[in-house]
């Protein structure tokens, strides 16, 4: 079936973005698929559903449709929209161009910061862009000053002094903190703090962004991104500004305060501006051949006995390398070892295949292996 | 036991997860004035369980192994284009198609 090219609508404000895309399901003939990445999200389309148009999370994608005509894939650069922890693993994404593919429906992709695969389809005058007005990432860094390290503080004195001043004052404050083990932030956010202003500040991991109230916050505070942009990931510098993004927009009118230990790092990341970044990371990839150049796949070997994994891991990649020979432009790395589940005792050997996924999904499709997880959430 | 004559073969895919490089689908008979077509959701009796199958195939030739049969047909079916869909993330994901069928079966079941 032939693909039309897909439309993009992004618009930073989320009531506006909504009644674009309401306004481009009405004019469809047919059904409207409009998936959204976390269950909260579904608050902002409230009572617009009908039997025409179809509101869900991924799994509305294995809906039975009659006329399915469009797939508004909502705030497509989320990292929730990848199912990492159960079978099929799909990502929304990919999951929505299959359906596409096979239905024929128009695809679009609505977002309030696109990623940077969506950013290259721009480029490369892959889409039809309707609508173009992303956030724009403010930082104000508070690095550790001198005194600080010298102090080993949890928080920088001038950024807890800030923190305590606005919740005293009444302000609703969000800080992010991306680490369970947050006992000796808390201690220092709320030193000599009454009862009421510590009400104030809401301490937490991102999953408080999926908290519905999260818009009521008058002012978010970022400590220590760097644990995000250092994770061992080539993706880190962009889930970094998506998430920069994310905070930018609960508090639109004020910039977003990162309290940081690696400020040359955090201002190198988020102080530029998307075009620099971009032209940065695009030339990584292209060089390093990672998407949206190609597609990767992580294959997954489990065993009881690390020994028999790994003898059946080599046999995949012998295999795939076999494959592989005749297929241009396609790669095996690993096996590479990673333990499985806490609960579980067995072991993992993983082997990454890169290349256009149509092609190497034939070659490994009869392998010996356990899963297959495309566009892996991680590599390593 | 009803003669073979009057019975109809189908190729069922378990919705379970399903050993690598095994089958994915068993032949069960039913009744002839039973409806099953392609796609249609079956209670089957799998080892010692009762589980759902999807109908891959319907009226197939009879085997020559002794089959089980389908304990019952629910009212719901897939369409063909879950069908479609379903066998194209099994593909990619590898998970088997009854497995991934397991997904487009109404929770309710």
């Amino acid at each position: 079936m032939k693909q039309k090219k897909p439309i993009v609508i992004i618009e930073k404000n989320t009531a506006k973005r909504v009644k674009a895309i309401m306004a481009l399901a009405k004019k469809q003939k047919g059904q409207t698929l409009i998936i959204v990445p976390e269950v909260a999200m579904l608050n902002d389309y409230l009572g617009l559903g009908t039997t025409q148009i179809l509101i869900g999370t991924q799994k509305s994608l294995f809906l039975s449709f009659e006329n399915l005509t469009t797939i508004v894939l909502d705030e497509e650069q989320y990292e929730s929209h990848k199912s990492w922890n159960q079978y099929p693993r799909l990502h929304t994404g990919r999951g929505a161009r299959e359906l596409a593919a096979l239905t024929g429906a128009q695809l679009v992709y609505a977002s309030s910061y696109p990623s940077l695969a969506l950013r290259y389809m721009i480029e490369s005058k892959a889409c039809v862009i309707k609508i173009h007005n992303p956030i724009e990432i403010q930082p104000e860094t508070i690095p550790f000053s001198f005194e600080d390290r010298k102090w080993k503080r949890a928080l920088p004195n001038d950024a807890g002094t800030r923190i305590r001043a606005w919740a005293r004052g009444g302000k609703k404050v969000l800080v992010l903190y991306n680490k369970k083990d947050n006992q000796k932030i808390q201690e220092a956010l709320f030193f000599r703090l009454s009862k009421k202003a510590k009400e104030n500040i809401s301490l937490g991991t991102a999953s408080l962004l999926t908290d519905a109230m999260h818009a009521a916050y008058d002012r978010v505070v970022w400590i220590s991104p760097e644990l995000t942009i250092r994770a061992i990931d080539y993706r880190s510098s962009e889930r970094a500004r998506i998430l920069a993004a994310r905070l930018q927009n609960i508090t639109p009118k004020h910039p977003i305060t990162v309290v940081t230990r690696s400020a040359e790092l955090t201002q190198r990341i988020l102080g530029v501006s998307d075009s620099l970044w971009y032209e940065h990371v695009l030339k990584e990839r292209r060089m390093l051949n990672l998407p949206p150049f190609t597609d990767l796949v992580r294959l997954t070997i489990r065993d009881k006995s690390s020994t028999e994994a790994y003898a059946r891991a080599e046999t995949v990649r012998t295999m795939l390398q076999d494959a592989f020979a005749k297929i241009p432009n396609t790669r095996a790395f690993g096996p590479y070892q990673e333990k499985g589940p806490k609960k579980s005792r067995l072991v993992e050997w993983h082997i990454l295949i890169s290349g256009q996924l149509a092609a190497v999904a034939e070659a490994y499709k009869d392998l010996p292996i356990d899963s297959a997880d495309v566009d892996p959430h991680r590599v390593v | 036991m009803a003669p073979s004559s009057s019975l109809t073969y189908v190729l069922v895919a378990p919705c379970i997860p399903l050993p690598k490089g095994g089958h994915t689908a068993y032949t069960y008979h039913s009744g002839k004035n039973i409806q099953i077509s392609v796609g249609s959701i079956v209670r089957i009796s799998f080892g010692k369980r009762k589980i759902l199958g999807v109908v891959l195939q319907a009226n197939i030739k009879r085997p020559r192994y002794p089959t089980k049969p389908i304990a019952s047909v629910l009212d719901v079916s897939l369409t063909p284009l879950q069908m479609q869909y379903a066998n194209v993330i099994a593909r990619l994901c590898h998970g088997g198609i009854g497995f991934t069928l397991r997904l487009f079966i109404p929770h309710a079941l």
